[in-house]
This record gives C-alpha cells, structure tokens and sequence, in this order.
C-alpha cells in the first residue's frame, strides 16, 4: 500500500485508482446515507476521488488513507447538502407543492427510515460503528469529536432506530 | 445487531457507473495537475462539471432529470451559450467557485451559505480559532469578492463568520400526543406492507405550527387498490379515536419528470436575476401547478422606475427561456410569472 501510495504521490493514476477502488462501494454508501440519492451520491464519490488524488501529498501517513477519504467524502457531502439548501428559495407557504419523497425507488424502507431518522453526524457514526467495524476511538479520529460524545452520540442513535430495528424484525 | 445494521447498509445499491465515475474525478484531478490553473480562477467546478456521460447514463438508465436544485450540466449548457447568464454559468455557481478558491488558498472553509430570505449575504463559514479569522477576514472577502466581480455579480455582500459545528444535546423525548401519532404511523405502514400493497412511504402531513393534519401514503401508478388502502389506514385512525386525515398521493414519474425541468429552471434564474443588482430582485420562489415564477423585488410600486424594473425582468426571462438553447429543457412547460413589489403589489 505504502508503494501505490507513493507512486500515487508522483502523479501515477493507476496507482492512485487500484488504492480508490478498494473503498470506494464504502464511501459511496457513506455519500448515499448523507444525500439520500444515487446521482447526489455519486456525484460526491467523483468529487472525494477529485479532491483526494489532487491533494494526495497532504496525506500525513498511508495509515490514514482510509480515514482521510471517509473525512473526505463526509465533508463533500455535506457542502453538497448545504449548498443544495440554500440555491433554490423556497418560501414554505409553496412548500407543500413539493415532493414529499426523494423518489429513490432503489431504497427498501427500513433503510429509508434510518436515513430520515438520524441526523448527518448520527449516520456517520452509525455507519463506521456497524458498516465498517471501527472502534469507538476510530470513529473519534474520524469524526473529530472526543471519545465520549462518539458514545453519547451512538447511543441516542440507537435509542431513535430502536424502533424502526423492531419494526424491520431485525 | 451489528450485522442487521451491515445488511440494511447493504441495500445501498453500488450503481455500475461508479468506477466509471471514480476514473473520471481523478482524471479531472490529473488534467490539472499536469497543467496548473492560472490564478486566480480555478476551472475546477467538479460539481457541475459532470461530464457528458453522466449525463447520458443518468437519463439513459431512468429517462429522469429529478428535482434537483442544482443547475443541471444540460441547463448549463444551454445558459453558457446564452449571453445573458453566460458569464455566471461559464464555469458553474460562483460559491462553488469561492469555496474551490478558498480551500486552494488554505482556508479552512466548512460551508458558504446563501441564506434564503431578503438580505444578500453570502456567509463564509471557516473552521478556525478566532483570532485567526479576524486576521483572515479581509484576505478572505477580497478573494470572494474578486470571484463575484468576476462573474459579474454586484448584489451580494460577503460575510465571514466562525463555523460552529451543530450538535443535539441528550435524547429527543416524545410527548404523550406525538407516542400516539407516531404509533399510529408505525400501524398504518406495518399493516399495509403486511397485507401486500405496494407503497413508496407513509409520510405525515404536518400544518405551519407543526400540528399533524393528516398522514400520506405515496403510492405508484401501478397500484390500483387504492381504495382499499385508504379504508384500512383510516380504519386504523378511527381505532385510535384520532380525525386526522389520510390521503393517498399517487406517484407519476413523468411529473417527477417535469418537476424536476422546473425546478432547475427556478435555480438557474435564481441566480441569474439574484446576483445582478439592476434586476433588483430579493426572492423567487415557485407554485408547481400552475407552474408559477414569483419574483419578490426591492423596488415599491409607486417608484417611478418600478414598472421599468419589472419590464426587465420579465424581459430577461421571457428571453431567457424562449432562447433555442433552452427548447428542449422548456419543452411542455408553460409558467406564469407574478412581479411583486417590496409592498407586495404585482407589477406586471
């Protein structure tokens, strides 16, 4: 990994995309969680490889690969979610004209109530702790909170999902 | 529970397209590499640059261009050949080119907001000790008015302000009255998925004041027992002793379709008539049915210009939107435009 990494450095892209591959159905999963559609999402995988190759030399160590593209992919998704807000003014008396789903028949429904119950930080946090095995002090580095609020956070996640977990007959 | 979780996250389906995509934002990334930007306008606009394959793939695989409000590359496209928004949408929304510039330059920039409401603000949000952003301030506004000036916009002012990251504290705790309606949610769609119809969501309908008026359950084209659903999940309402409501909304694609076209078409004129200050324009919002453009000005109505001010505007648009490059994008779409003045009277 180191090599790849360093060949990656020197601009060799083939490098840099046998490194992405292996991560990237995680962190589209993880785009998909945050925007909630497929072209949003993929949008926001396109755009972590962007920004993750151009700025490959500012990656401290190749340990940290996977957690800088995760932190990558979060940030970027969450721009995406913030500037999609604001462009569009809508006023709310014209809201309810709007569609009320995201229309993504892809999406089962448990899933689909995960992703409307959690806030944006819930799902990261759930996502590392389940998805992707972290440790609490994993997800911590990743997500820079401190320790305790990983737990706190987690927890209330839990408690929101309790619910729709049973409801799923999980 | 951990591997229920991992199978729910699973069902995120990896769409084949990825790699394809992946390729295409390191190659992006590698062009520039090879061949540095000349300050101090980065070309990179990789959110609106999606390339004309997505394009074709996106409409190819689901025929759907669906509400975004992001100014689709085929709106761009057509908008980077009209002369009136050209400037503006040559290289994409100009806080997309800020942010880019901003990050390149060093600043810890975690958002640009554009509040919607009257005042123009653009708020640059950066992570960083206060000290540190007072000292940056002025660097930081030079930069961002420097990129709107360069895209001709004079509207706006720019604000820098500290980002504060936004957290819950404790457990939210449900009311007495919000555990009943939230049950009765939970048995309408557990009842209707257990006796086999086919539906999108159930989704609650909620008033101005965040009071529950009536619980909707989206349903597509091809379900026809329509009518029985409605008398099971009124049934289950009734068993509550509860009055809310129950509607079904029935699912077309091909007005998701449409809604999609006019949404886009909102946000391009957004910005198009926000960012220029002789439109004097504060706000434009839609009605979907008819589809109606209101566009909220600064000027009152017995100003002496108010009536030229609305003329432009009306002008930009209607020429905007009869425009060849736009035909395709407009195609079976009529709208109306209302014109409003600061004290609320129409104009046009």
């Amino acid at each position: 990994m180191q090599q790849l990494i360093e060949k990656a450095k020197r601009g060799d892209d083939a490098a840099f995309l046998e490194l992405f591959n292996e991560y990237q159905d995680l962190l589209y999963r993880m785009a998909f969680l945050h925007v909630k559609n497929k072209d949003d999402a993929l949008d926001v995988v396109q755009e972590t490889a962007y920004k993750s190759f151009k700025n490959l030399s500012t990656l401290k160590s190749p340990h940290y690969f996977k957690t800088w593209l995760i932190k990558i992919t979060m940030s970027t998704a969450i721009d995406l979610l913030r500037k999609k807000k604001k462009i569009t003014v809508l006023k709310p008396e014209y809201a309810e004209s709007l569609p009320t789903s995201d229309h993504d028949i892809a999406l089962s429904l448990s899933l689909k109530e995960m992703l409307n119950t959690l806030t944006e930080e819930e799902k990261s946090i759930v996502f590392l702790k389940y998805y992707d095995d972290c440790t609490i002090q994993e997800i911590a580095d990743t997500v820079e909170i401190p320790l305790g609020t990983v737990k706190s956070v987690l927890y209330r996640a839990l408690g929101k999902l309790r619910k729709q977990v049973r409801r799923a007959d999980l | 529970m951990s591997s229920a979780f991992k199978q729910t996250f699973n069902e995120i389906e990896i769409p084949e397209e990825l790699t394809q995509r992946v390729k295409l934002g390191v190659s992006e990334a590698k062009a520039e590499l090879v061949s540095p930007v000349p300050a101090p306008l980065p070309s990179k606009m990789s959110w609106h640059k999606k390339a004309a394959y997505t394009i074709c793939t996106a409409a190819a695989a689901a025929g759907l261009l669906i509400g975004s409000a992001f100014v689709s590359p085929t709106v761009q496209n057509a908008l980077a050949n009209f002369p009136f928004f050209s400037s503006l949408f040559k290289s994409g929304p100009v806080i997309g080119l800020i942010h880019d510039e901003l990050r390149y330059k060093g600043y810890n920039v975690m958002s640009i907001a554009q509040p919607a409401g009257s005042e123009k603000i653009i708020s640059i949000y950066i992570d960083a000790p206060d000290k540190e952003i007072q000292s940056s301030e002025a660097d930081v506004k030079k930069i961002a008015n420097g990129i709107l000036a360069s895209q001709g916009i004079d509207a706006y002012t720019v604000k820098v302000e500290k980002y504060i990251e936004f957290t819950t504290k404790g457990e939210y705790v449900f009311t007495a009255e919000e555990k009943i309606l939230d049950q009765i949610h939970m048995n309408i769609h557990e009842t209707l998925r257990k006796q086999g119809y086919s539906f999108q969501t159930v989704g609650l309908g909620i008033d101005k004041s965040g009071k529950l008026m009536e619980y909707t359950i989206e349903v597509p084209r091809n379900e026809k027992r329509t009518a029985e659903m409605l008398k099971t999940a009124e049934q289950i309402v009734a068993d509550a002793s509860r009055s809310e409501k129950v509607r079904i909304v029935t699912l077309n694609i091909e007005d998701l379709e449409t809604e999609g076209r006019k949404s886009n078409i909102v946000s391009a004129l957004s910005e198009g008539l926000m960012g220029k200050s002789e439109y004097k324009v504060n706000s434009i919002s839609h009605k979907m049915n008819p589809f109606t453009l209101i566009i909220k000005t600064s000027v009152h109505s017995k100003d002496e210009n108010a009536q030229k001010v609305s003329a432009n505007i009306q002008n930009a648009i209607d020429e905007f939107l009869s425009s060849p490059e736009m035909k395709d994008y407009v195609k079976g779409i009529s709208y109306e435009i209302q014109i409003l003045s600061k004290d609320k009277k129409k104009l046009n």
